[in-house]
Order: C-alpha cells, then structure tokens, then sequence
C-alpha cells in the first residue's frame, strides 16, 4: 500500500468481497512507483476474499514519462499528442489490458486513480462498462485534455465527496462543448462503527513508544506534496509563540527529513502497522493536515473516529468541506494555525466538542452499508 | 497550558463559531505587535484580483529564457571582425554568470507560472461554480 488511492482501492474491494460480490484486483509486477520495475511475479494469488492478478509492467520510457509529467507541473500546455506520449509512457500492462478487453472477464472495471496509465488505458479499452474513481485532484495534470477524454468516456464516476464531485461536474461542464454524458456519484470509503480503544490501551501504545499522550500528529508520506515542509515551518511558529508546546510526532515513512533545529521536539513513529494505528491517533490531542492536494482525507477520517480533532489547511476544499460538519477547524494563516492549535489543545471543551462531532459524522456520512449501496446502486443504474 | 491573554473558553459553539473566536484572538494580537509577519496572511494576499488562464498562455512562451551567444557577430564594415572578436571576448567572459543567472530566472518564471496556472484553474472552476448558483440558487447546498 503506497497512499490513500491504494488503501481506498483494498478497503472496497475487501468489503465487497465480503458482501458476495465477485472482486478482482487487477494490478502489476511492480512494488516501486517510482521505477516500476516488475519485481513480484506474475500471477493469481487469493488475498482474504479478494483474487489479486498480477501482470508485468510493459515497455516504457521513464525519462519520457518525466519530462512531460513536470512540464505539465510546470503548466506549460502540451499538444495533444505529447498528453498522449505522457500516458503512453506511465505505467501499464499490456497483458492487463488483454483481460480487460475481453467482456467475458468482468462486468465493470473500476480504474483508480486517475494520474497513471493502467487507468487511462483500462478506461479507454472498456469505456463503457467502465466505472471510475478518479480521486481527482485541482492540478494541471487533471486538466489535460486526455485525462478529461478519459473521464469524460466512462460510464460512470464514482467521486470521493462533494467538492470532488462538483469539481469533476465543473471541468466536463466545458470540456468539448459540455457533450459528455457521464454520471457522477458520490461513494467514499466506509468505517465500521467500533469502539476507540481505551484509555489503558493507548497509555500502553504510548508507553511502549516512549511518547506522552497528547501530542500532535501528522499521520502520511513525508513527501513535499503533503505540505510537511510548510506544517514544520508552522510547527516552528507555533513552538515559538506557546509557553509550553506539545512534541510533534509523525506516522508514516518518506526520504523527506526533519528539519535539524526541530529533531528534538519532534517523535518519529515511522511505520506504524494497521493494528495500531488507532492507537497512534488516539493517543494525540490533535492530527494535523497540511495536504491541500486531497480527494478523500481518509487519514483525517480515521483519527475522527477514534475521536480525535483535526485542524486542516485551509487551501485544501475537500478537508474544508468535512471539518464544516465535522470535528474540525482549518487555517488559512500561521497565526491562525497556531491560536487553532492552542485553542484544541489547552480548551478541553473544545476538543471534547470537536471529537464528538468528528466520529459522528463518519459514523453518519461514512458507513459501510451506505456506502456498499451507494457503489452497488450506481453500477446497477449504469447497467 | 493556557496563557493571560487567551479569550475565554468556547465551547459548544459551532465551526464558525470556533473560526470566528480564532481569528478574533489572531487579531488582537496582531493589535498587540505579535504575528505581524505572517507571509500566509494579509489583506493585499486575498485580495487579488482574477484573471483568465488565456492571458497566461504568452507567459509560457517567454518563460524559459535562452541567452543567445550568436548575437555577438558584427557586421560593421570595416572593423566587424574587430568588433566582433571583441564582443566574443565579452560575451565568454561573462557567459557562466550570464546563463547562471537565465537558468535562475527560468526556474524562478516556471514555479511563479505553476503557482499563477494552478490559481487561474481555480478561479475558474470557481467562476463556474459561481455562475451555477446565480443560475439555480436553489441548488445551493
């Protein structure tokens, strides 16, 4: 599992499974995103209810990939078919392809996420029986014009939430002449209601990782996409400007480093596994989230619902969207970040206002049984 | 710990409410000389005012600058190669800080133009988010 699109894609395909839907996931040889070379061998493997097939990654050119991937970051405008070279060289398998070409394989194919080639291509050969979760981003990528084909000649999308959703509807409202006839449905991800583990329970988490419960959290990548340098400068501020700050600890693992003059305040709990991860965020007073590029948030939506608060960045619409009904607040300045941090951590009313209001509204907006009738309905309505 | 000058507690209020008593206690103490250089704020920061990605499109063209050396030719009559070999002189010399300093402001136009795109994908999306609700105020959610 690499980043929210992957956990997102096992998580469905898991629950469905479980829920007597045939589920095949579809992916490649390859355990490195950056490389893609095909280290796992080629394959059916059963995973729980769910058959994984594995197929090999097919000839591609990286530099080629990289050089139009970052002059599209760079917003320079790429002829048609330079966007089409792009996908052509991001990852992709041919013999994928073969399986998804042939209708007596699958009824739907659900491509996810939209940035890569296995999408694209997925899209392209099956348009019509295909149903896909973009987890679109606002980036100049998203509005290439062959990503907007791409959306634009599926049967269906399946967005993330709201914002995703009216973001999706936006850009296909003036993508060639507004012809697409494409659905858009909201799904998301679902949460079983189980109870936060205890107060002994996370005394003990804490206790065997030598940290102090209540600290602060970023939970994800530590990668410059996810705003971690900007939440070190912000922390930094914050360390400043409060008589007695909380450590800082991160979850998650990435080459980006701590920066030297914070390495004292800040816990480093690496690689955290599934069973704990609960664990991890009950035991912060508040996780933090400097990601403005997100479709789901799902980090955010685990934390509230074992309870925990959640201050945001602001230039983020998907996370805004949540913390209005949910468990938390945004920033949209340093010092709005600092008295918003101050404000959970020393008011306890206020965390205990926060945390309450999080957990019910995924318990609300993110149940399985809600969410398996939103996936099923639509695929049934598309049909 | 909560320090003197914090506002009293809010609890039980709603999300706006909570933003609200945020940036009330950022206000005061910006009143008060704190938090006074804060490059994510300020009123000039949100009060840009929008513009249309096609006035972007030129700016592409002139972003990536690309000194060019064959301009040092002279064509004068007479002393040409004179002047010519002199301003081959110059331009060698001063050709490592000259390119330098162009790779600089590529990169420096690059990110601005990035930043620039991305906003102007923004407001767009937001120019027909807003046309959608002027055109169905009901559809306000």
């Amino acid at each position: 599992m690499v980043g929210g699109a992957e956990t997102l894609c096992r998580v469905l395909a898991e629950n469905l499974a479980r829920h007597g839907a045939r589920v095949s996931v579809l992916t490649t040889c390859a355990r490195d995103h950056f490389t893609w070379a095909n280290e796992l061998p080629e394959g059916r493997v059963m995973d729980g209810a769910v058959e994984v097939r594995r197929f090999p990654v097919g000839d591609r050119d990286p530099d080629r990939f990289l050089t139009h991937h970052t002059h599209i970051a760079l917003g320079h405008n790429l002829p048609y078919s330079e966007q089409l070279a792009w996908m052509a060289h991001s990852v992709w398998s041919p013999r994928m392809l073969d399986v998804i070409h042939d209708p007596r394989e699958y009824d739907w194919i659900v491509p996810i996420p939209y940035l890569f080639g296995t999408t694209f291509w997925a899209t392209a050969a099956r348009p019509d029986r295909t149903a896909l979760i973009p987890c679109l981003h606002n980036e100049p990528h998203a509005h290439q014009t062959v990503v907007l084909d791409c959306m634009a000649s599926a049967q269906g999308i399946l967005a993330n939430t709201g914002t995703e959703r009216d973001l999706i509807t936006s850009m296909l409202r003036t993508h060639r002449g507004g012809i697409s006839g494409t659905n858009t449905v909201v799904v998301g991800v679902g949460y079983d209601d189980v109870e936060p583990p205890s107060v002994e329970e996370v005394s003990v988490f804490c206790a065997r990782r030598g940290i102090d419960p209540g600290y602060l959290l970023y939970a994800g990548r530590r990668e410059e996409g996810k705003g971690l340098p900007e939440l070190f400068d912000l922390y930094r501020a914050y360390r400043e400007a409060t008589p007695q700050p909380r450590a800082l600890a991160l979850v998650g693992t990435g080459a980006l480093e701590t920066p030297t003059d914070l390495v004292p305040h800040v816990i480093d709990l690496g690689f955290v596994p599934d069973e704990d991860l609960a664990l991890a965020f009950a035991g912060a007073s508040v996780l933090l989230h400097p990601s403005k590029l997100e479709s789901l948030g799902m980090v955010m939506l685990e934390a509230w619902l074992v309870g925990t608060p959640a201050i945001v960045n602001g230039a983020s619409p998907v996370l805004v969207e949540h913390c209005r009904e949910g468990g938390g607040l945004w920033w949209m300045s340093t010092a709005e970040f600092i008295e918003a941090v101050r404000m959970v951590t020393e008011d306890p009313a206020v965390r205990e206002r926060l945390s309450r209001a999080g957990r019910d509204y995924v318990m609300t907006r993110f149940r399985w049984p809600e969410v398996r009738q939103r996936f099923v309905g639509a695929l049934e309505a598309w049909s | 710990m909560t320090d003197q000058s914090e506002g009293a507690p809010v609890a039980g209020s709603d999300v706006d409410d909570l933003l609200a008593a945020i940036r009330d206690r950022v206000a005061k103490k910006q009143a008060e000389g704190l938090y006074t250089l804060d490059g994510l704020t300020g009123p000039e920061g949100r009060d840009i005012e929008p513009f249309r990605l096609q006035e972007l499109l030129w700016l592409d063209e002139v972003a990536e600058i690309t000194p060019d050396m064959g301009l040092v030719q002279s064509t004068k009559p007479g002393v040409g190669a004179v002047v010519g070999k002199a301003k081959g002189a110059l331009s060698r010399a001063t050709s490592q800080p000259l390119l330098d300093l162009a790779v600089r402001q590529s990169q420096f136009n690059a990110a601005l133009l990035t930043y620039l795109t991305m906003m102007g994908q923004e407001v767009e999306v937001l120019r027909a988010r807003v046309a959608e609700l002027e055109g169905h105020p009901g559809s306000a959610s």
